[in-house]
């Protein structure tokens, strides 16, 4: 898949993250009056939409790579670092909307620090909706493109929502526009940066999977047939669960085989132990699975 | 008889009257709310000195209801908690708002003097330092803050009664400009200096004039507020979601009945004063009555409504007037639609999902081909379907050829002969140098996924499994 097809599908999941998000949300507080006290209504309501909100948008590599483990283990830790974020995002945002804000940071008018709690509190959880995959798989680079991407995502979602509700104070729908801004500011954003800093991608050339695209743009890229790896080959039993590392060292890639594995770049196999800085166009055979390293489009 | 019948009437119904008013509900403190969903209530008993005595009420003798202030039906809710003294006195917080502007610089009976001793302003700073006298063994914070056409804090919140002292000797008589009352702004911005406080939060406005503000008077924008001008039915608000009470002192003047009302409303009191004496004794009375309140805490039910009232009942006969304070959760509004219309939502956004997930993304093709990238022709795919297949790839374009065409190629064309072997194996000749997997080869056998480059073309040679 290109990169068109990449965001394309980035815009989808960002809708379905928002439309989850702000029904689980809705559903809540429609049903606010079964719950015994206001803070286990906030926890919920904030916890358990951004958990929605964030397995969805954490789940786009597993989506894109078609990897169902990886997909489970995407969704596992979006919900439980999501239902973090919610928690605090909500809790924050009314501790700022009832508390902090009226006198030391907007001291105008109580509109203005409602809407700043709110900015404030939903920037919390895009941070938290955009850092999930990042914090899965312990990579820097994507933790930094998610918190950017969600920061600027959930803060632009708040204030656009906030801004149509001094016209519209009585339509408590706005939220939905302002979550959709918020996952798709993200998702797309996330997309974009990652896809800009990434060096290059690893495009499959056989099989079921001809013509995905892994983008490299962590520090360590695992490839194997154990479906948590980076580049999980499925079907190919001359592969062994961890085969091959790929590892960044400033703008090149080294290539080298996991224990006793030999991997092929260009038809030429590499000794045991040893590795190799990967050029562009250069072709790499692990086990019956060819790969171009190709330069990000 | 009957008149002793009509007296005794009389004397009973105004006995009950009195009851009604014996209570009185003076705050809202909603701080605790996200902490332990508690809300305490501040209750003055006006015979709080004769109940010292012959001892005073418990939880059991109050009771609470509550309603949303849009509907009827009063609910009886929970008292958890009730303290005398409602707060220590180290979390009652009071702002004295003084209005400095120029007619505090006249006399009582508002002549214009010079004689500093006559001023107004003169018997409001003794009447204080006498409160601060007083007081000195009180350890409740008090912040003093100044208006005219300028809004000045003389002294930041502080228990410390000399420095309250030191903070009036800089209250100075205010230039022709800066002689406008900019009131409501004053107490507006009193009112969010409150709301960072725990606990009781009480202001003290001492005014003998109206809001004037400077824009609208002088009209021209303010040189710090511009043209803004600040609604007194927004302090309310702002009051009441604070929990802030209100005691107006009109000193030297008729009260103004808008903030007499508005002290009403917030639980507070107004009073008139026109002696040094009688300024000192409201202010006592202000400082008895917050320090003699009752705290009742309760747990106010779940529900979307921004506004609640509330009433406090004693012993099942005194009732205190309806209190009403904002209570709003982060989120805002309920939803307009039923919660089983958002369940479907739901269903319906998994259903997406799943659908997105189930997508292939890329296409497999169940014949040998070659897949050209980059350029115009990004993504064209060639099947090899005979035994020769020939291919002329130039810059511009890749084009297939029959055999008859291989001597009409054009001098930039590169010609590629893929040619299948009789045991269905394939190789490549080329007119040419060419890349293969990034290597220089003019001939060689093609596996799947080999890479074909000449110049900017680039060409993935694949062939299904089944083939193979």
């Amino acid at each position: 898949m290109n990169s068109t097809g990449r965001y394309i599908v980035a815009l989808c999941i960002g809708f379905s993250a928002a439309l989850l998000g702000w029904s689980v949300l809705e559903l809540i507080l429609s049903l606010q009056h079964l719950f015994p006290g206001y803070t286990l209504l906030l926890i919920c309501s904030g916890g358990l939409s951004t958990a929605a909100m964030t397995a969805v948008i954490a789940s786009m590599e597993g989506i894109l790579h078609k990897n169902t483990s990886k997909l489970y283990r995407e969704w596992g830790m979006g919900i439980l670092w999501g239902l973090a974020g919610g928690t605090i995002g909500a809790l924050a945002g009314q501790f700022l909307f009832g508390i902090l804000l009226p006198e030391t940071l907007m001291p105008d008018s109580f509109r203005n620090s409602y809407l700043t709690a709110r900015i404030i509190s939903w920037a919390i959880m895009g941070f938290f909706i955009g850092t999930a995959e990042g914090f899965r798989i312990r990579s820097l680079q994507k933790i930094q493109a998610g918190m950017a991407a969600g920061l600027i995502g959930g803060a632009l979602g708040g204030a656009i929502v906030e801004g149509a509700m001094i016209f519209y104070p009585s339509d408590s729908w706005l939220k939905l526009p302002g979550f959709l801004i918020m996952t798709l500011g993200t998702s797309l954003l996330t997309n974009l940066i990652e896809t800009v800093s990434a060096p290059g991608v690893f495009r499959v050339l056989t099989g079921a999977s001809k013509g995905r695209k892994y983008l490299i743009n962590q520090k360590k890229t695992r490839v194997g047939s154990h479906g948590g790896c980076d580049i999980s080959i499925k079907g190919n039993d001359s592969i062994p669960p961890f085969a091959v590392n790929l590892k960044r060292r400033g703008k090149e890639l080294l290539i080298e085989g996991i224990g006793d594995f030999k991997v092929s770049v260009n038809d030429d196999f590499i000794p045991a132990g040893k590795d190799q800085i990967l050029k562009y166009d250069d072709v790499i055979k692990v086990g019956d699975c060819k790969f171009l390293y190709e330069v990000r489009q | 008889m009957k008149k002793i019948l009509f007296s005794l009437i009389i004397l009973w119904c105004s006995q009950f009257l009195g009851a009604q008013q014996n209570i009185t509900i003076t705050g809202v403190d909603s701080s605790e709310m996200l902490l332990n969903g508690k809300i305490h209530v501040y209750v003055s008993l006006q015979n709080i000195e004769e109940l010292k005595e012959s001892g005073l009420p418990g939880l059991e003798d109050f009771s609470l209801t509550e309603k949303e202030s849009l509907m009827d039906e009063w609910s009886q809710q929970d008292i958890r908690d009730l303290q005398f003294n409602g707060v220590n006195q180290d979390q009652i917080s009071f702002i004295l708002l003084l209005d400095n502007s120029g007619s505090m610089y006249d006399t009582i009976n508002a002549r214009p003097t010079e004689n500093s001793d006559e001023q107004r302003i003169h018997f409001v700073t003794k009447a204080l330092e006498d409160l601060f006298y007083s007081t000195s063994e009180n350890n409740d914070s008090l912040s003093i803050v100044s208006f005219n056409t300028n809004i000045k804090t003389l002294a930041p919140f502080t228990d410390s009664r000399s420095k309250l002292r030191s903070a009036l000797e800089s209250i100075s008589r205010p230039e022709p400009d800066e002689a406008y009352t900019e009131l409501y702004r004053a107490m507006k911005e009193a009112s969010d200096s409150l709301s960072l406080r725990k606990g009781r939060k009480v202001l003290i406005l001492l005014t003998d004039g109206e809001n004037y503000s400077y824009s609208e008077n002088r009209k021209e924008p303010h040189p710090v507020y511009g043209n803004e001008l600040i609604d007194l039915d927004d302090i309310e608000t702002e009051m009441q979601k604070r929990g802030i009470s209100l005691y107006t002192i009109h000193y030297a003047r008729a009260e103004d009945p808008e903030l007499s009302n508005l002290s009403d409303r917030t639980g507070g009191l107004s009073y008139t004063a026109s002696s040094g004496t009688e300024l000192l004794s409201a202010y006592k009375e202000i400082h008895e009555r917050i320090s003699n309140e009752f705290r009742l805490s309760y747990k106010p039910a779940v529900s979307a409504a921004r506004e609640r009232s509330i009433k406090v009942t004693l012993n099942d006969t005194e009732t205190s007037p309806e209190y009403s304070f904002l209570w709003e959760i982060f989120w805002g509004l309920s939803p307009l639609l039923s919660w089983w219309v958002y369940l479907i939502l739901i269903v319906l956004s998994l259903v997406l999902i799943l659908v997105i997930h189930r997508t292939p993304f890329e296409k497999v093709y169940a014949f040998p081909h070659l897949e050209l990238l980059g350029g115009e022709a990004d993504k064209t795919i060639i099947q090899i379907s005979q035994d020769k297949t020939m291919i002329a790839v130039s810059r511009e374009q890749t084009r297939v050829m029959d055999e008859t065409e291989i001597g009409s190629m054009n001098s930039d064309e590169t010609g590629i002969t893929i040619i299948r072997g009789p045991e269905g194996k394939y190789s490549l000749k080329a007119d040419e140098e060419i890349m293969v997997n990034n290597k220089t080869v003019i001939s060689r056998d093609l596996e799947p996924g080999d890479v074909i480059r000449s110049g900017e073309t680039v060409i993935i040679f694949e062939e299904p499994p089944e083939d193979q």
